[in-house]
């Protein structure tokens, strides 16, 4: 991507923060993001798949995801583990790149639990270092895909608890 | 009206990405996937204010600037300025007109 015009100095975005109640335990919340079996399910926006994800919840470990956006447009989220806390925090080091694989972004991510009046508290810090200033605009929409993915990750665990359920009831 | 359109820094932004040509919704919003449904919603606003169209072709919406409307927003600052420029000649003629009664009397 080429450089906007008259921007002056690359200023760093600010970094996006999320925050939401889940109804559901630590540790399920937790086990959602452990495996590409779950994290396919719920890590993209409304409206959006994932058809491939790789993910090795251990520290060094690779999370990989591959969007696929409404109109059928791939999108690559790729990086490592940083930090796996279970069952209170995960760092995952993203570098977000463009179609022939320049590296534009990177997306420090932060997110950690707590425990919290109905369930659990899962709050998502998004640190930006940017490596293209073309790119600065773009962050600022972030939140709302953000939300949107909060939104898939609250049906993801609720269907994870409906699972459970179904099991125990059997036995 | 495209004031209202403009007046968001995101869709600024948009804007001059899209003066350097036409690109689809999704190669707009890239590399930050998560910023799409975002762009989604500021493309809407553009496209109501007639600033951006979009067509669609196959599963692909491609975007591109309206001229027109930047032109007509371009215009109505123009009459503005030129309204402002007619007030000051008429100020300054009155003061010529006041200098030269205080030069009489």
């Amino acid at each position: 991507m080429t450089r906007m015009p008259d921007k002056g100095p690359a200023v760093q975005p600010q970094p996006v923060r999320v925050s939401r109640v889940l109804a559901a335990p630590r540790e399920l919340v937790f086990k959602a993001w452990s495996s590409a079996e779950h994290v396919k399910r719920w890590f993209a926006p409304t409206g959006f798949s994932v058809p491939h994800a790789k993910v090795e919840m251990r520290v060094g470990g690779v999370f990989e995801i591959l969007m696929r956006a409404p109109d059928g447009v791939e999108h690559w989220a790729r990086g490592t583990f940083a930090e796996v806390s279970p069952v209170d925090r995960l760092v995952l080091d993203l570098r977000v790149e463009d179609a022939r694989g320049n590296h534009l972004f990177r997306a420090y991510t932060e997110v950690s639990l707590a425990d919290a009046e109905g369930g659990t508290r899962i709050e998502a810090t998004q640190t930006y270092t940017l490596l293209d200033p073309g790119a600065a605009w773009m962050t600022s929409g972030a939140p709302t895909g953000w939300a949107q993915t909060l939104d898939k990750l609250a049906e993801e665990v609720a269907r994870m608890q409906d699972t459970n359920e179904a099991k125990r009831s059997v036995v | 009206m495209a004031f209202q359109a403009l007046a968001d820094p995101t869709r600024r932004a948009m804007v001059e990405r899209l003066s350097r040509g036409p690109t689809s919704v999704s190669e707009l919003a890239r590399p930050l996937v998560m910023s799409l449904p975002a762009v989604m919603q500021h493309l809407a606003v553009l496209e109501s204010s007639g600033v951006v169209r979009s067509r669609k072709i196959g599963r692909v919406r491609t975007c591109e600037i309206n001229p027109e409307a930047l032109s007509l927003a371009e215009q109505w600052i123009n009459r503005r300025r030129i309204e402002l420029e007619h007030r000051l000649d008429r100020l300054g003629q009155y003061l010529e007109t006041l200098k030269s009664v205080r030069r009489r009397s």
